[in-house]
Parts: structure tokens; C-alpha cells; sequence
């Protein structure tokens, strides 16, 4: 029974992530071919960031006899990126499934459905942890060397560390799930949450290079404090870079216990979490008048108000509007002074526009509510195939969000650049061009993606808006793009023209594919619409 | 109003509905009963121009459904079998929506609202979002919002399941109002008595194919409804 409800769970979480491969129907080979080749990229992208992030501590810890400081700060990044990853599903996961009653009212006991659950978690923390443990293990086989012990420590603390970071994360979504049970609007209390976590990490994210490079010149101090202050990071890198069975054993058990105690505590009140919604504070209801809009504005509003309602979709598919919001205020405080010193690094001309529209840019990327704003339809799907409204008219509704969430604060945010920082007419024109284009092309791309593979039969918002294939083409697809763009420049066309005149043709190519995605969309919208279908 | 001709659907090689023809005129409750699977749902949805269709034509008011598909939903109310609404709503937002989107008045839409939600006993409720209502009150605010846009013809896929007593009896008095306004309602149900008592038309549909239509009597004839639909299972088992 266990072994049939966690292949439910894993099936569920796969086929959300590769669109309608197992739906019955055979994939084709170009699906396939596309599958394989954005999961290799997906993999090699994150495999070589993280690579590259260890690559000087690796040269630098071992030769300063602080080996274990390393695989400390592996441990460190692994935590962090697991807990970030997987916080926000979570609750959700585990608690807000809409299978809840379904699987209550039969003969399973609660601790399984809850077990399959939390495993489902574990199985998604080793494949984050991954993307830190093997980059990181690599790394340090290139510049270092560690003993066969060591070796074989740092493969279990991979296979440990999984369920300490479950446990963690399970206990905050137990905290949420039991807060979100008391009162009314569950909402603010998830967005409150979430926005606490998300300015957590971006306060670490922000300081990670400084904070990686204080690792390196600060190592005896830190690693003193560490080691007194909090023991289990220590056993973790002793354990791995001097073989020290001891300080493995304790690792484990520091790892093991909280989870199984994650484990028999929720599981003795899972019923009561699971159930305990509809005890909710009730909303008083006061006559108020009624504001009548057309029925295109109010599909428009609709789709506003589920992207602002729904923490999970407004913090993953908007979050780089926040982000686009704090680099202008950064541009106008601090941007000079970083000019400044740049242009002793970088000594290309139009370096600023470049790096502007390249930041800019990437924010536009994680701006993509369109790609999921579909298969958010969910089992409504027929609701909205019932309205009096023109397919094209409803695709634009759901496009009309990401443009106004994109679009304003990367106006913002390119106006402060061209009022703070020094460029030449041309170079403002690509800075205010490039990001209205990019931004267009993602909402354009994500909402074709979304039509192409749309996820009806999600069983909780999270795992469309986080995970589907839409989604991730989309931001993968983006952040490739803008790769490809600079290296392009950097290798083919740095010598032949300026770079704002590229970043010109650019913007006219992507503004081109988006009037091209638009009328491929218009065209068919009755017959995507009709396809629709969420049997 | 609602004219089905020749109305052929299938998926893959299964004929969900094998040339189906029925007319529904104004003024008319039409039943429409069959066994799981018969193609009831398929029908339906085709009427409402949300599932496409291999063959036949279906008209809503002398519109087409194929070529205007737009025009026809403007007549037509449809609620599903399952109150699927978007739980993220108040109920109150959730009724002002529908209400833009069939394009109600501001006067016409809080006279509505107010009639429907007093008749239902929603009215306190109405700021709740919809995601806290029971299957029944979802059903019953599908209904209400259904009902806002005065539409020609209802079409419902099982509309009393979820419905308390009071509730379902409501419901069969606004069936029957709209029904003498000019109206029509087609809807499919598996409790024969209601459909006994409540229609005026009886369409009966096997393995896709339409195998008896006509007034409620006249299918009946000397035995119940359900005699009637027992005795037309067994055939097809016998087959």
C-alpha cells in the first residue's frame, strides 16, 4: 500500500514536470529529444554554476589545513539551497493536497499517506542536494584530496542530510498549515511567510561572494566559532575530510532523529491538520455596491487577483518584479560608485548598458505568470470554455498580468538607469528597448508553452507554478537565451558593432518573434481552446 | 431552441455519441437518462460548445453552436455535474464576474443576486470565498450564477446532486418559471422519479445512440419511468 501511494506521488510530480508524457500517450521523438535536452541543461547549468562557486575555496581551505571548513560550507550550501527549494511546496505537499479526503475516507492509515508524502519530499531534497554534493565532490577531487573514508562519509552525509532538511522544512509547514487553520483569509499568513523566506534568502544571495570570500580569508576565526558554536557542521566536515568515524556517527544521528521525530509527530496529528480548514473564522457578509466592468476587464481582474491571492504564483512567477524594484533603488543609491569601479575592471565601451539590460533582463525572466496562468485553470477549465468570450480574448487575459507585472517595473528600472548612470542616447535607447522586448517575448513564449502543455489535473497549485514544463522551458529556456546573446556578442560581433546597436536588432527580433508568437496564438485560439480538456 | 442533428462524437475508436437528433422547444423541460458512459456528459458539452464534435450540427435558438459559437453561449446557462468554481473568489466577486462577463447590469445583476441568495439561504455567506463552501452551497451558487443572464436555455448535467430537499425543490420551481417565461431546460439525471415528475420531454440514450424519445407519458406508458429505463438496460445486456 506505502510502496503504491509514493509511486502515486512520484508519478504525479513527473508527469507534472514532462507535460503529457504519461498520459498514455506515446511521446513522440522530438518530445523526447526536447525533454532530455532541457533536463541536460538544467543539470549542466547548475552543475556548473555551483562548480564554479567551490572552485576557490577548494584551491585555498586544504592548503591552510582547513579541509573540513570545505565540506562544511558544501554542507552550508546544501541546506540553504534544499530549504529554500523545497519550503514553499512543502505545506502544500503535505498537508493542502486536494486528494486529502479521498485518501482519508479509505482504509489507509494517516502515518502512510503523510510517510508517502514526506518521502516524495526526501526523494526531491536528494536531487537539489545533488546539484551541491557532486559539483562540490568534483571540485574538490580536482584541487584536493581526501582519504577512502572521507570519501565514503561525504557519500552518506549526501544520503543523511536529505531527511534533516525534510524534517526542517516539514515542521515550518506544519507551523504554517496550523496558522493558516485559525483564521480566515489563509492567504496573507502563506504570502507573509513566504515573503520572509524570499528576503531571507535574497539577503544571503546578495551577500554570498562576500560572505564566500570572508569564508576564505577568515577561516581560522570562523571555523573556532564554528566548531564551539555549533558542533554538527563541524562533524560534517571532519567527518569528510579526515575519514573521523566519530564525527560521522554524530552527524547521522543529528540528521536522522529530528526526522523521525518529524515523522511520528505529524503523523499523530495529520488527520487533525488535514481537516481542520473548514473551522475557519467565517467572513461577515455586508451589502456593498456592485462595480460592473466589461467582461474582458474583468477576466483581466480575475487573473490579477489570482496572481496576487495565490502566494505560491505571485512569489515564484513574479518575484522579479520585486527584484527589478530593488535594483532601481540599488542603481540610484549606489549605481555610480559601481560604475566607477567597473569600468576598471571591465574596459569594454557600453559595458554599463550591457550589464544593465543583462540584469534587467534576467529579473524579466522569473517574471512568467503566463506560463502557468493556463493550467492554473485546473479542473475550471470548462467554466471558462463555457463563457460567451472569444478564445483570443481569454489567451490575452491571461497575458494582460505578465505584461503589466513585467513591464512597469522594468520601465522603472531603466529609467533610473538612464537618469543615474552614464550612457549615450543610443545606449538609453537599448537599456529602455531590450528589457520592453525580452519581457514581451516571455510573456508571449509562456503563455504558447502553456497552451502547448497544459497540467489540468494538478492536485495543488504548487507543483504547476513550480515545476510544470511550461514554466521551466520558460525560465531555462530565457536564461539560455540570454547566454547564448552574450556570447554571441562577446565572440562574433564585439569587434563589428556597439553593443547597444546589438541589443537594438535584438529587441527588434524579440519584439518580431512575440508579433509572430501572437498571431500564430490568434489564429488557433478557438481550436486550443476546444482542446482543452480536463479529463 | 435547441435543435441536435445527426450529433456524432467519438474518442479514439469509441463512439461516445453515434448520431444523435433531438429537438428541445421553448417552453420545455427535457430529461435526458442513460447509464454511465451512455454519452449524456459528451452531449451536453457539445450543446454548450465546449467539447468539438466529428459529425452533426446542433443549433441554439436557429444559431449555430459550430460556426457562432459565441452567440449560443450568450443564450445558454450550463452547469456541470460538478461545481468546479474558482475557489479563490468570494462568492460575491465570483457572481459579479459572471455577472461582467455576460455583460448583466449593475441594477439587474444586485436585484438578482439579492433574489437568488435570499431564495437559497447564501445571503450571509456571500463573503465567504468559495473555496470554504460544502459541495451543496457550490451548487447552489453555480445555479445562481447560472441564472443571472436570464439565459433561453439551461443546460444541466445532474443539477440536483449535492442539493438538500429545500434546495432541489427550489430548483425545480425556477425550472418550471423559466420554462413558462419561454424558456427551455435539457438536463440529465439518474433519479427517475424527478424526471418522472418534472419533464415534460423524455430522451433516453444507450452506448451513444439516442433509442427513445418523446412526451414523459408516452415513454412511460402504462409502467414507471423506471420500469421503462430497467427493462431497456437489460436489453442491453441481453445484447
Amino acid at each position: 500500500m506505502f510502496k503504491t501511494l509514493l509511486s502515486t506521488r512520484l508519478s504525479m510530480l513527473f508527469s507534472i514536470m514532462f507535460g503529457r508524457l504519461n498520459r498514455g500517450k506515446q511521446p513522440t521523438k522530438t518530445r523526447k529529444v526536447l525533454i532530455v535536452a532541457l533536463a541536460v541543461y538544467v543539470v549542466g547549468m547548475l552543475l556548473f554554476s555551483f562548480g564554479s562557486m567551490f572552485a576557490p575555496m577548494a584551491q585555498s581551505l586544504p592548503q591552510i589545513g582547513f579541509a573540513w571548513l570545505y565540506f562544511a560550507m558544501v554542507g552550508l550550501m546544501g541546506f540553504a539551497f534544499g530549504f529554500i527549494g523545497s519550503i514553499f511546496m512543502t505545506e502544500k505537499l503535505l498537508f493542502e493536497s486536494t486528494d486529502n479526503d479521498m485518501l482519508l475516507a479509505m482504509p489507509i492509515p494517516p502515518s502512510y499517506i503523510l510517510g508517502s508524502r514526506l518521502l516524495t519530499l526526501v526523494i526531491l531534497e536528494y536531487i537539489y542536494s545533488a546539484m551541491i554534493f557532486i559539483p562540490a565532490g568534483v571540485v574538490y577531487a580536482m584541487y584536493a584530496s581526501t582519504s577512502t573514508a572521507g570519501w565514503i562519509f561525504y557519500a552518506l552525509t549526501y544520503l543523511v542530510f536529505a531527511p534533516f532538511i525534510t524534517a526542517l522544512t516539514s515542521f515550518c509547514g506544519w507551523v504554517i498549515a496550523l496558522i493558516n487553520s485559525k483564521v480566515a483569509r489563509k492567504n496573507i499568513v502563506s504570502t507573509v511567510f513566504m515573503l520572509l523566506f524570499f528576503l531571507g534568502f535574497m539577503a544571503v544571495y546578495m551577500n554570498l561572494n562576500a560572505y564566500l570570500s570572508g569564508v576564505i580569508t577568515n577561516s581560522s576565526s570562523l571555523a573556532n566559532s564554528w566548531q564551539n558554536g555549533f558542533p554538527p557542521i563541524y562533524w560534517l566536515g571532519t567527518a569528510c575530510a579526515d575519514g573521523n568515524v566519530v564525527n560521522f556517527l554524530l552527524l547521522a544521528a543529528f540528521c536522522i532523529i529530528p526526522f523521525v521525530i518529524a515523522y511520528l509527530l505529524l503523523s499523530a496529528n495529520f488527520f487533525k491538520i488535514a481537516t481542520a480548514r473548514k473551522s475557519a473564522a467565517k467572513i461577515k457578509y455586508v451589502k456593498k455596491e456592485l462595480k460592473a466592468q466589461s467582461a474582458r476587464k474583468a477576466l483581466t481582474a480575475k487573473e490579477i487577483k489570482r496572481f496576487f491571492t495565490l502566494p505560491i504564483y505571485f512569489l515564484n512567477a513574479g518575484f522579479g518584479a520585486i527584484m527589478l524594484i530593488a535594483a532601481a533603488v540599488f542603481i540610484a543609491v549606489k549605481g555610480a560608485d559601481y560604475v566607477s569601479m567597473m569600468s576598471a575592471e571591465i574596459p569594454m565601451e557600453g559595458a554599463v548598458c550591457a550589464i544593465v539590460c543583462l540584469v534587467i533582463g534576467f529579473c524579466n525572466l522569473t517574471i512568467a505568470p503566463a506560463a502557468s496562468a493556463i493550467s492554473l485553470e485546473g479542473k475550471n477549465i470548462n467554466l471558462l470554455k463555457s463563457l460567451p468570450m472569444a478564445a483570443k480574448d481569454i489567451f490575452a487575459a491571461k497575458l494582460t498580468p505578465n505584461l503589466v507585472i513585467g513591464l512597469i517595473p522594468s520601465f522603472l528600472c531603466s529609467a533610473v538607469a538612464a537618469i543615474f548612470l552614464p550612457m549615450t542616447g543610443l545606449e538609453i535607447a537599448a537599456v529602455f528597448a531590450f528589457p520592453l522586448a525580452a519581457q514581451t517575448f516571455i510573456a508571449f513564449l509562456g503563455l504558447f508553452c502553456n497552451i502547448k502543455l497544459p497540467r489540468f489535473d494538478w492536485t495543488n497549485e504548487t507543483l504547476v507554478v513550480k515545476q510544470s514544463g511550461a514554466v521551466m522551458i520558460v525560465t531555462l529556456g530565457g536564461m539560455a537565451m540570454l547566454g547564448v546573446l552574450a556570447l554571441v556578442y562577446a565572440l562574433a560581433l564585439a569587434q563589428i558593432m556597439a553593443v547597444s546597436v546589438y541589443l537594438l536588432i535584438v529587441s527588434a527580433v524579440l519584439l518580431a518573434v512575440s508579433a509572430a508568437l501572437e498571431g500564430v496564438i490568434a489564429k488557433n485560439a478557438e481550436k486550443y481552446m476546444l482542446e482543452f480538456s480536463y479529463n | 431552441m435547441l435543435d441536435i442533428r445527426n450529433l456524432t462524437k467519438t474518442y479514439g475508436d469509441k463512439k461516445a455519441v453515434d448520431n444523435l437528433s433531438l429537438h428541445i422547444y421553448p417552453g420545455e423541460i427535457h430529461g435526458f437518462i442513460g447509464h454511465n458512459g451512455a454519452g449524456k456528459t459528451t452531449t451536453i458539452k457539445a450543446c454548450c460548445g465546449i467539447l468539438g464534435f466529428d459529425g452533426g450540427q446542433i443549433f441554439v435558438d436557429g444559431i449555430s453552436v459550430a460556426e457562432k459559437p459565441l452567440e449560443c453561449k450568450k443564450k445558454i446557462a450550463y452547469i456541470p455535474d460538478n461545481p468546479d468554481l474558482y475557489e479563490f473568489m468570494p462568492a460575491i466577486k465570483y457572481l459579479n464576474f459572471i455577472s461582467d462577463v455576460f455583460g448583466v447590469s449593475k441594477k439587474e445583476r444586485e436585484e438578482s443576486i439579492a433574489r437568488y441568495a435570499d431564495l437559497f439561504e447564501l445571503t450571509s455567506d456571500l463573503a465567504q470565498p468559495i473555496s470554504a463552501y460544502s459541495h451543496g452551497m457550490k451548487q447552489k451558487l453555480a445555479i445562481i450564477a447560472a441564472l443571472l443572464h436570464k439565459p433561453k436555455l439551461m443546460l444541466m448535467d445532474e443539477p440536483f446532486v449535492g442539493l438538500d430537499p429545500v434546495a432541489a425543490h427550489t430548483v425545480k420551481g425556477l425550472m418550471r418559471d423559466i420554462c413558462d417565461n419561454g424558456g427551455a431546460i435539457f438536463f440529465s439525471t439518474h433519479v427517475l422519479e424527478v424526471a418522472e415528475k418534472l419533464c415534460d420531454n423524455i430522451s433516453i440514450i444507450k452506448n451513444g445512440r439516442l433509442i427513445m424519445t418523446g412526451k414523459t407519458a408516452e415513454v412511460r406508458g402504462n409502467s414507471s419511468l423506471e420500469d421503462v429505463f430497467l427493462e431497456l438496460a437489460e436489453e442491453k445486456f441481453e445484447k
